[in-house]
């Protein structure tokens, strides 16, 4: 069809004017949204909250007039200063190993798979979001958001209000922790 | 640079978070309440033609209540008055019209008024379950518990002239009644009928209100130099806080790239003709721009530093909302230069 464009494409600004549209931005960022907060807050339920109240504020912020450039970049500021407020007023230093228990998981599914390689592939998942958490929350932030949230080093600059320079030094230092956490795990 | 194997195989073993599945139940349930609320929103634009339209029909409700009171059916009806969909009901609402008309020229009272009539609906939707009437029913009276607190956060929008402590006054009793209307709103919660999108729905726009008010309140705490203490205090300062950050990064998104685009502007000029070099120059109001930039970041990161320390005195809470207050007013002021 003419003028047809991929859906992430034509959601990259958005205004009051086209606000109808904000339900394509909610189907495009949602969960990929909710697995950004998930991973650097380890609560099922408070990540629910915390999507629900980026939308709302993001829904709230157009229809005060407002027009969002970039979309993407402002979803994921605006979960970030959530979730520094969450950390904030729950007086949160990032815990460490505490809420790694098996339970956690049993809400959390994975994508379809033989029954050998799920079990496997838990098994390692929950190994690697260990050392996740063991890592300062700014440096995990860069993790999840290069590798898991695939935002390219520019954008995660724009998001961060760092330069790329910054940006990119941060990814090599919690690589390099990363790798650090991961040996001592395995030497454990 | 290149990553190395062992970094690539960690990176995979990051990567591979990715299987972590969302709660897929939440996020269809939450989609249906943020298009209830879009569809809420977007025709309200027109809200003041909607109040004349309602004041008109109220008048005509008027009228009915007088005729209908005359010859003595008003106890029958009484039972309707929680129906949305019943004339009582409607004569009800006209009426809750007519006395917003009234104090249509005094903000505060407009605001009380329409937190008493949010509280109202809360009500009606108790007894919408205890009645089993239809869940239509239910989403009227939602609809109408929004307005009620879209007007009252117009209301409070409009408020001017000096803060007074009776105005301040006002405004704690009016977060007081939205404290009630969250409480009515967790007795809902314990409702086994009333869906959770429904109870969502209250909440979400409940805390947006309280926001606001207690931005206001403590601009006026501030300027009466009222003291806030204890945790309430620490509260609402950390809120503001989050709000005035916020709005510092869209600022700041916002100038970057134009500095950014100056700056090669200058070097470029300067390296083409350095004998001219004093004339590219930033202007005073971009320098302003600067310098408030530069400032505001300063000062949040030093408040983000003191709201880490529990025990911050009384004068420290005051220091921290003024100095807060200070610089949302100087980014209000930079914000309008950089529109």
């Amino acid at each position: 069809m003419r003028g047809e464009k991929p859906q992430k494409r034509s959601l990259n600004s958005i205004s009051w004017k086209r606000a109808d549209q904000f339900a394509g931005v909610y189907d495009v960022y949602a969960k990929k949204l909710w697995r950004h907060i998930y991973l650097r807050t380890s609560r099922q339920e408070e990540t629910n909250d915390l999507v629900a109240e980026v939308f709302l504020k993001t829904w709230e912020y157009l229809k005060s007039g407002k027009s969002i450039n970039n979309i993407q970049a402002f979803l994921y500021r605006s979960a970030h200063n959530s979730i520094v407020d969450w950390y904030r007023s729950r007086n949160k230093v990032v815990e460490l190993q505490t809420s790694l228990e098996e339970g956690e998981y049993d809400d959390l599914m994975i994508q379809e798979d033989s029954t050998e390689r799920i079990l496997l592939s838990v098994s390692a998942r929950m190994n690697v979001e260990k050392v996740l958490r063991q890592i300062p929350e700014n440096e995990r932030n860069l993790l999840i958001m290069r590798f898991i949230d695939e935002l390219e080093i520019k954008e995660i600059a724009n998001v961060l209000g760092k330069t790329t320079g910054a940006v990119s030094v941060g990814i090599h230092r919690a690589l390099k922790l990363f790798e650090q956490n991961l040996k001592t795990n395995e030497t454990k | 640079m290149k990553p190395s194997d062992s970094q690539m195989k960690m990176i995979e073993s990051i990567q591979a978070l990715k299987t972590i599945k969302p709660d897929g139940e939440f996020l269809m349930s939450f989609r249906r309440v943020l298009v209830a609320h879009m569809e809420r929103d977007l025709p309200i634009a027109g809200y003041p033609v909607m109040f004349k339209f309602f004041a008109k029909m109220a008048m005509t409700f008027a009228s009915i209540v007088i005729i209908i009171g005359g010859i003595g059916f008003s106890v029958s009806l009484a039972s309707q008055a929680n129906d949305p969909d019943s004339l009582w009901y409607k004569i009800k609402i006209a009426g809750e019209q007519i006395q917003l008309s009234f104090v249509e020229h005094n903000p505060m009272e407009s605001a009380v008024l329409s937190a008493k009539f949010a509280q109202n609906r809360l009500n009606e939707l108790k007894a919408i379950e205890e009645e089993s009437l239809e869940p239509a029913a239910r989403e009227n009276v939602l609809k109408l518990y929004y307005q009620n607190l879209q007007y009252l956060q117009t209301s409070l929008q409009n408020i001017t002239g000096e803060p007074t402590r009776q105005a301040l006054a006002d405004l704690l009793t009016l977060e007081e009644q939205i404290n009630i209307l969250d409480q009515t709103i967790e007795a809902l919660e314990s409702h086994a009928n009333v869906p959770t999108t429904t109870v969502f729905q209250a909440q979400s726009i409940s805390r947006f209100t309280k926001n606001i008010i207690q931005t206001v309140s403590l601009q006026y705490s501030v300027a009466l130099n009222v003291t806030i203490e204890d945790q309430y205090g620490i509260n609402r300062i950390t809120a503001l806080h989050g709000r005035v950050t916020n709005r510092f990064t869209e600022l700041n998104d916002t100038w970057r790239p134009r500095f950014q685009e100056k700056v090669q502007r200058i070097v470029l000029d300067e390296t083409l003709s350095p004998e001219k070099s004093e004339t590219y120059s930033f202007t005073k109001e971009e320098e302003n721009i600067v310098n408030t930039l530069n400032k505001a970041k300063t000062g949040l990161g030093e408040i983000d530093a003191m709201l880490q320390n529990e025990s911050l005195t009384t004068i420290q809470i005051m220091d921290v909302a003024k100095t807060l207050l200070a610089i949302d007013h100087e980014l209000a002021t930079i914000e309008v230069l950089l529109k």
